[in-house]
């Protein structure tokens, strides 16, 4: 039983137990309230009806540069279900109002990265109409922080050369990621799930 | 980063002056050296710059310049350029921030007005966190380009960052106006971005001052954005954040008939929200406005629709609708059965036929539950068919149908009184039985059918909670089942990958509270249970490693037997960073250092502190991107936050606690002077910070561990966290009265010697006043608190949410030790500021002498059964010597200001020469107790149970911790020539 709004940074003091879980990533403040101010109605959270978050969905609409106009579309940044809260169709819902909200906003398809061994979260995805389009060499780099970190505004005008996680998860090797996609109803031809032949590096990903 | 200073010279009405494209060229690779942090070069660079460009010379430059553009007016715009990136150079630069500094303000005084230097200053100036600056410097560069709109633009932002709503107001408009004249395109001048930055104004004015809010900002904001909206409807302009701002007001003005007509009128601009949010937003006006007629049918259509995706607000607003018209009409006198539409059979009916076309559906199940719970409550009933069943049967339906599903004792623990849970035990018995001990011995049985199970031993938690009606050695048997069923069902998930909790790690969590039980059960509160529980739980981690929940459980029961080391290293493994920390540092914080893991909490204190800073400092930035992107609503919010977090509870109490650590290591006064100043610019000055000492945010997250105690006994509930709250927010009062006096003795005796003036006006005698009335409240709380039947309870509980050690406050007398101890030095202060006065120096001063509770509480500690008794761990004990040594840590740093002559003076005086030896010889006994504790904890032939190794690493380490303040404050005492 849930109930669904966007978020709000009074969230912060009760995400603690879902974002305690190891594969949720915390990240420093800047990291959550550029998603907040850029793209408010893909930041959205699951609540049980006495409060407590159950799950949240961050993610953004944007245009590869290199690829143009046919490239827009919606994209999954972090998805997270508390552990208690699992196999009850939560996230089937949040990534369903993701896609809706990019449907709402004429995007071609919507798109995540998995690390290649989370079979769990690819066989979930697979399971709500995702495939494989790309594998990315080496995304998530040993000693680094998983992309994509999107910069604090200052970066964005250039110049303050900080980065937006601060303190991240250190992963032990450098692990390939599987680009996903789904295609929306504007893609009638489905061509921008037309998987790649031959795998790409995080380099030619924008 | 880019110099940026070319971009305006398209503005041809504009003269201005720009950097020419010749020094723009010149700057280009320096900003490319600061991007890439090399900034001793870019410094090397930009003084070769400065040295070229002849017209850098500041007055020559002011005069040659005259505000136009022209080749002079071009060559100060790129020295400025020049001058402000170096400044941030500096600034950036270890070792150089007062040169930074003292640069910056002579660049200030030089006044740039350039776009491109005004930009890269104002970085600058907000990595110096000068923020006024960065708003005088763009008044000045707009009062002499009054039509730049660029700069107009930065100063509004540059107010933003200041809060300053009423100057933001002003310059929104006079820039709305600007931009308005300077059009090609036609949009009515309200129904411009800069309009509404100056509505925004208005509304944070209008909050603000909650009191003329109402009756003058806010109805102003409403007027100019229901203008706004009319002129823009007249051209079919209407743009979301222009109808949302509206919203915003008349949801502030609570004129919800209003916001509910404006909704509705310009529902086509919400295309681009989700369907269910929107209907959300409509649900939640009518039910403000009690237009439960409207409400009823549009609830009743969403969750008809939706189905299993059904949102509870429309089940929860559904509800209310017809019990709030019910309760209403029963307090009118009429009769309710007259009104179809809200007789609740028929809601019940509604609701059950719902639940029969689709049994999977959650809600319909949980709506009649809580109506049950509702009606119950409220002491309602209705007449006629179909009647709500009972609760009992209610339960027992959902879970038939839920109850496999892991949240079932979540959602429906609210519903379970005693006779609930019985009736749900008693119908499930037998099939418990055969899922406990039958034939899934050796196969395993379905997830679903566990989960089954593990709902009902989490029901079972609950009533044997309730009822209190366990032994200890019932408990320990539950424990053992429940570790039995854990390793049973472990292979269901032996498919999981090592980052997932396992499915039966709760079975394992539920056996350590009820081993948990047993200990707070046992007379003498035997440790070894709680040694037990740990295995238990190092058991489960070794299946599911990183699972948060058993390390949460963990971590608990270490921090209660004063293991601090350990629990600083789980919150670690835990990845407690950002955020987290805010809310989760509360279960360590009072007994990190209470307890000498100084080291630990050295860490985590200012890893804390840095959070809360620089998330303040980066909100304003977010707020501006905010306001350029039109989320008005998020403004209001991230502003909110902002204040919040300079409320925040953790902040405070590790910057106090962090002072205290200060003091006490002290070697050198001006340390404790820089952070004073520190921590002032974030929390106000000290009269300020305990005007509004009550204004702080209880951001500690009680909701961390599952749960499952009843509602009136349970630790995270919001009633025992306000308790928990008083007590805690009380003992910080004292302590940081305590660290603000002595913080202030040490820094205006040491400006004293240095014959400087004092450094605050407050007086030594004032915050001593403060200090004992905060010790005389706390201790009323405390005193209130203890006859509390929960407080008694939780006593030694590792979840227990009273941490703070007042209780030894009280025992060890401290409130009269230090009370004396700083009038005392206050005295000698006053004696040592009239020193020429001859009547002063007939006066002999007090002179404060360690006290007799703690003199004796230094006898106890050498007896054997000191911290360290029958294979327990005294936690009390541990906290007690840690207070003492700090107690007498500060005794050595007041008297010691004493002047030579002031001790000669005593002596002569006939003042017990005891007051200079006694510390030194206490510290000594407290060393002297400390090793032996050690050597206890060593020579120990500890049981199988404990984890010997890590106990004694960690009881060494806090004793040693303990140990070294007190020889370093003996070494102090030598030095100081006691």
């Amino acid at each position: 039983m849930s109930s669904l709004r966007t978020f709000k940074c009074r969230d912060f003091l009760k995400m603690a137990r879902i974002n305690l879980d190891p594969l949720t990533e915390t990240y420093a403040l800047p990291f959550y309230l550029q998603y907040y101010v850029k793209w408010p109605e893909y930041f959205l959270m699951s609540e049980t009806p006495s409060g407590e978050v159950q799950g949240y969905i961050m993610g953004k609409s944007e245009t590869f540069r290199r690829e143009g106009e046919s490239s827009w579309h919606g994209h999954v940044t972090c998805l997270t279900v508390s552990p208690e809260h699992r196999r009850m169709g939560l996230a089937n819902r949040l990534m369903h109002l993701l896609e809706q909200m990019s449907e709402l906003k004429s995007c071609y398809f919507v798109d995540l990265f998995v690390r290649k061994s989370n079979e769990a979260a690819i066989n979930m995805y697979s399971r709500l109409g995702y495939s494989v389009y790309r594998e990315v060499i080496d995304y998530y780099s040993s000693g680094e922080p998983a992309p994509p970190t999107p910069p604090p505004p200052d970066a964005a005008k250039g110049g303050t050369g900080k980065t937006a996680t601060g303190v991240v998860a250190i992963h032990a090797e450098n692990e390939n990621a599987y680009d996903m996609r789904k295609a929306l109803s504007r893609d009638v031809d489905r061509k921008s799930v037309v998987p790649l032949k031959q795998p790409v590096y995080p380099e030619d990903v924008d | 980063m880019s110099s940026g200073g070319g971009k305006r010279e398209r503005d041809k009405d504009v003269p201005q002056p720009a950097v020419s494209v010749k020094d723009e060229r010149k700057l280009k690779p320096i900003f490319d050296l600061v991007d890439e942090g090399n900034y001793k070069q870019a410094i090397c660079q930009l003084d070769k710059f400065l040295k070229k460009n002849t017209n850098a010379k500041p007055t020559n430059a002011q005069q040659n310049n005259k505000g136009a553009g022209g080749n002079s007016g071009s060559c100060v715009a790129a020295a400025h350029q020049a001058k402000a990136l170096k400044c941030l150079c500096l600034w950036r630069m270890p070792g150089r921030q007062q040169e930074a500094t003292e640069y910056a303000d002579a660049l200030i005084k030089e006044g740039p007005e350039d776009d491109g230097s005004l930009s890269v200053f104002s970085l600058c100036l907000r990595d110096m966190h000068k923020y006024a600056d960065i708003e005088d410097l763009y008044a000045k560069a707009v009062e002499k380009n009054p039509k730049n709109e660029d700069l107009l633009t930065c100063l509004v932002m540059a107010h933003v960052r200041t809060d300053n709503f009423k100057m933001q107001q002003l310059r929104a408009l006079q820039l709305n106006k600007l931009s308005t004249a300077s059009a090609t395109y036609h949009l009515p001048i309200t129904a411009k971005p800069f309009y509404f930055w100056a509505v925004m104004a208005v509304f944070q004015q209008g909050q603000k001052d909650k009191e003329n809010g109402v009756k003058v900002q806010l109805p102003l904001a409403r007027k100019m954005m229901e203008k706004s909206l009319s002129d823009s409807s007249k051209i079919g302009a209407t743009k979301l954040e222009q109808v949302d701002l509206l919203l915003m007001i008349l949801e502030e003005l609570k004129d919800y008939a209003s916001a509910l007509n404006v909704f509705t009128t310009h529902v086509s601009v919400y295309d681009k929200e989700l369907p269910v949010l929107r209907l959300r937003r409509q649900v939640e006006y009518m039910d403000e406005l009690g237009s439960y007629d409207e409400l009823i049918p549009i609830c009743r259509d969403a969750i008809s629709s939706m189905q299993s995706s059904a949102d509870w607000i429309f089940f929860d607003k559904l509800m209310k609708a017809y019990v709030e018209t019910k309760k209403q009409t029963k307090e009118e006198g009429s009769d309710p059965e007259e009104v179809e539409l809200f007789h609740l059979g028929s809601l019940v009916e509604f609701l059950i036929a719902e639940r029969e076309k689709n049994v999977k559906c959650i809600g319909h199940h949980f709506a009649l539950l809580h109506l049950r719970k509702k009606m119950d409550e409220e002491e309602l009933s209705y007449s006629g068919e179909p009647q709500l069943p009972s609760m009992s049967s209610l339960v027992v339906s959902f879970y038939q149908s839920f109850g496999h599903k892991s949240p079932f004792f979540n959602y429906v623990r609210q519903c379970l009184s005693a006779d609930v849970c019985d009736c749900l035990v008693g119908e499930v018995a037998s099939k418990m039985r055969e899922l406990e001990s039958g034939k899934g011995d050796e196969v395993p049985l379905s997830l679903g059918d566990m989960y089954s199970l593990m709902s009902v031993c989490e029901v079972e938690r609950k009533l044997a909670r309730e009822r209190g009606s366990l032994t200890e050695e019932q408990c320990v048997s539950r424990s053992e089942t429940l570790t039995k069923l854990y390793r049973k069902y472990l292979p269901l998930g032996q498919e999981l990958q090592s980052t997932e909790p396992q499915y039966s790690s709760k079975f394992m969590i539920l056996a350590s509270h009820y081993l948990i039980d047993a200990y707070m059960l046992s007379e003498s509160r035997e440790q070894k249970y709680l040694w037990t529980a740990v295995d238990r739980l190092k058991e489960a981690l070794l299946d599911s490693p990183v699972d948060s929940q058993l390390l949460m459980v963990m971590l608990r029961i270490y921090q209660q037997m004063g293991l601090m080391q350990v629990s600083a290293e789980l919150m670690d493994r835990m990845q407690i960073k950002q955020f987290l920390l805010q809310t989760t540092c509360w279960v360590v914080s009072n007994r990190l250092a209470g307890c000498g893991a100084h080291e630990e909490a050295r860490l985590m204190h200012p890893a804390l502190i840095r959070y809360i800073q620089s998330s303040v400092r980066q909100v304003p930035e977010y707020l501006i991107q905010g306001y350029r992107n039109g989320v008005y609503r998020k403004v209001v919010d991230m502003l909110q936050w902002k204040q919040s977090l300079l409320k925040s509870f953790a902040f405070i109490k590790c910057i106090v606690e962090d002072m205290m650590l200060d003091i006490i290591e002290i070697d050198s006064a001006k340390t404790l002077e820089s952070r004073r100043e520190e921590s002032s610019e974030f929390l106000g000055d000290y009269t300020q910070v305990l005007s509004e000492w009550d204004a702080w945010e209880d951001d500690r997250d009680f909701d961390l561990n599952y749960s499952w105690e009843p509602a009136e006994i349970d630790w995270a509930s919001e009633q025992i966290k306000k308790l928990s709250y008083d007590l805690e927010l009380a003992w910080l009062k004292v302590r940081y009265t305590l660290v603000s006096t002595i913080s202030l003795l040490m820094c205006s005796y040491n400006n004293k010697q240095k014959s400087t003036p004092k450094c605050s006006s407050l007086s030594i005698s004032k915050l001593t006043s403060d200090f004992k009335l905060a010790a005389s409240d706390s201790i009323a709380i405390w005193g209130k608190l203890r006859d509390h039947e929960f407080y008694k309870k939780m006593q030694g509980h590792p979840f227990s949410p009273f941490t703070c050690p007042l209780h030894l406050f009280v025992k060890l007398d401290l409130k009269n030790f230090y009370g004396e101890l700083l009038d005392s030095v206050d005295d000698i202060n006053n004696t040592n500021m009239t020193n020429g006065d001859a009547d002063s120096r007939s006066q002999t001063p007090k002179f404060a002498v360690i006290s007799k509770s703690i003199i004796s509480s230094v006898e106890r500690m050498a007896t054997d059964s000191f911290i360290l008794a029958n294979h327990q761990i005294n936690v009390d004990n541990l906290m007690e010597l840690k207070m003492v040594a700090e107690a007498l840590a500060v005794f050595c740093l007041t008297i010691s200001i004493q002047s030579e002559k002031q001790r000669r003076r005593a002596k002569d005086n006939g003042v017990d020469e005891s007051i200079s030896t006694s510390p030194k010889l206490l510290l000594e006994k407290i060393i002297i107790c400390t090793e032996k504790v050690k050597n206890r904890i060593n020579e120990t032939e500890w049981p199988a149970e404990v984890d010997a190794e890590l106990l004694k690493n960690n009881l060494n380490s806090s004793l040693s911790q303990i140990n070294k303040l007190c020889t370093v404050k003996i070494e102090y005492l030598k030095k100081m020539n006691f």
